[in-house]
């Protein structure tokens, strides 16, 4: 039963972090949680070049109807993806992160690794992929595995608290008092 | 609603079994020849509590796990699978080849960065990295591939792209 640990990440940038007094009067930090993998795209079986394949960092947003690949992410390895005409036409637009972006709609092939070095076989995940372009001075977006037809189908996605607060194998790795895991059946 | 289970009996339960695992071999030898039918009871639970911990690995069932660990059937690691989880079994993982390795190694190192505030400069851009070190920076990630390879002396593909997260809700 393959299976990989997601990484739970604090993004927060110092300034940035939510701190409040709890009804007892102590400070409280609020931090900045997301998950993140690293993702390989291509076949496992057919590996494409070594650039197009090696790992790249993900997050996995069960907020997000479906994955998405910014331009920067998918362009180098546009040859990977397969088309799929939309019903009716028309250029589509989504939405993420409070910004409208138009896409293609498509099907690419996708691993997923985690700090440990285990990995997921590679799946086919139906994705949206961005065709805009970021504003000057805006940042650039992550790519967001999501819910429906991507690398969650048939797989079990796992949260259990934890005491812990770093993972002993991992020291940097720290909990904030959850560890996810995600596994084949 | 969580699996019940049966603690092995103390007599027969295994002893100095720190690294977790069930019944090491030699264990289940000297209860065998200390009374047999205690070793045909403690293999007979065990066989049941393993099937359960394989059960509630498959569900993530930490209530069974608790279980598990009072009953002194497994040890008392994390069911996260690292290897200190007591379910851990090295034909259950798929591991990346050595070249992956190498960039996830990268990016352990880019995210420790990233929390200490050492990527402040680059949030929302992206960085190369190769060697724990930060080579190139910026939104266009052909060039900057192109600029850590060159700058490292390496391929491309031993080249870490790190997407900086921008750090605001």
């Amino acid at each position: 039963m393959p299976f990989l640990r997601i990484r739970t990440e604090n993004v927060a940038r110092a300034d940035r972090l939510i701190r409040f007094r709890d009804e007892q009067g102590r400070e409280q930090t609020v931090p900045l949680v997301r998950l993140h993998l690293a993702i390989t795209i291509g076949r496992d079986s057919a590996r494409v070049s070594a650039d197009e394949g090696k790992p790249r960092t993900a997050m996995l947003d069960t907020g997000a109807p479906l994955t998405v690949f910014p331009k920067h992410h998918w362009q180098g390895s546009a040859r990977q993806i397969d088309r799929l005409p939309l019903v009716g036409g028309g250029t589509p637009t989504g939405r993420a992160g409070g910004r409208r972006f138009s896409y293609f709609l498509g099907r690419v092939w996708v691993g997923a690794a985690d700090p440990f070095g285990r990995r997921l076989p590679s799946v086919p995940v139906l994705a949206q992929f961005r065709e805009d372009d970021p504003a000057p001075g805006e940042p650039l977006p992550p790519i967001l595995l999501g819910l429906w037809g991507g690398i969650l189908e048939g797989r079990t996605l796992t949260r259990w608290t934890t005491a812990e607060r770093y993972d002993s194998d991992l020291p940097t790795l720290e909990s904030f008092g959850q560890w996810w895991r995600l596994s084949d059946p | 609603m969580p699996e019940q289970l049966h603690p092995i009996p103390a007599e027969a339960a295994p002893s100095g079994n720190s690294n977790g695992g069930v019944l090491p071999g030699r264990d289940i030898r000297e209860i065998v020849e200390r009374s047999p039918e205690e070793a045909g009871a403690a293999v007979a639970t065990n066989e049941m509590a393993w099937q359960a911990a394989l059960r509630a690995k498959a569900t993530g069932d930490s209530e069974v796990a608790r279980r598990l660990r009072n009953a002194g059937v497994i040890g008392t690691g994390p069911m996260d699978g690292s290897q200190r989880d007591p379910m851990f079994a090295r034909d259950d993982v798929l591991m990346c080849s050595p070249e992956e390795m190498a960039i996830i190694a990268e990016f352990n190192w880019a995210y420790e960065q990233q929390a200490r505030g050492a990527f402040d400069a680059y949030r929302g851009q992206c960085v190369a990295i190769v060697n724990k070190t930060v080579l190139a920076g910026g939104i266009d990630l052909a060039r900057i591939t192109a600029e850590a390879a060159a700058k490292a002396s390496v391929e491309p593909h031993r080249v870490a792209i790190f997407d900086v997260d921008p750090g605001e809700f």
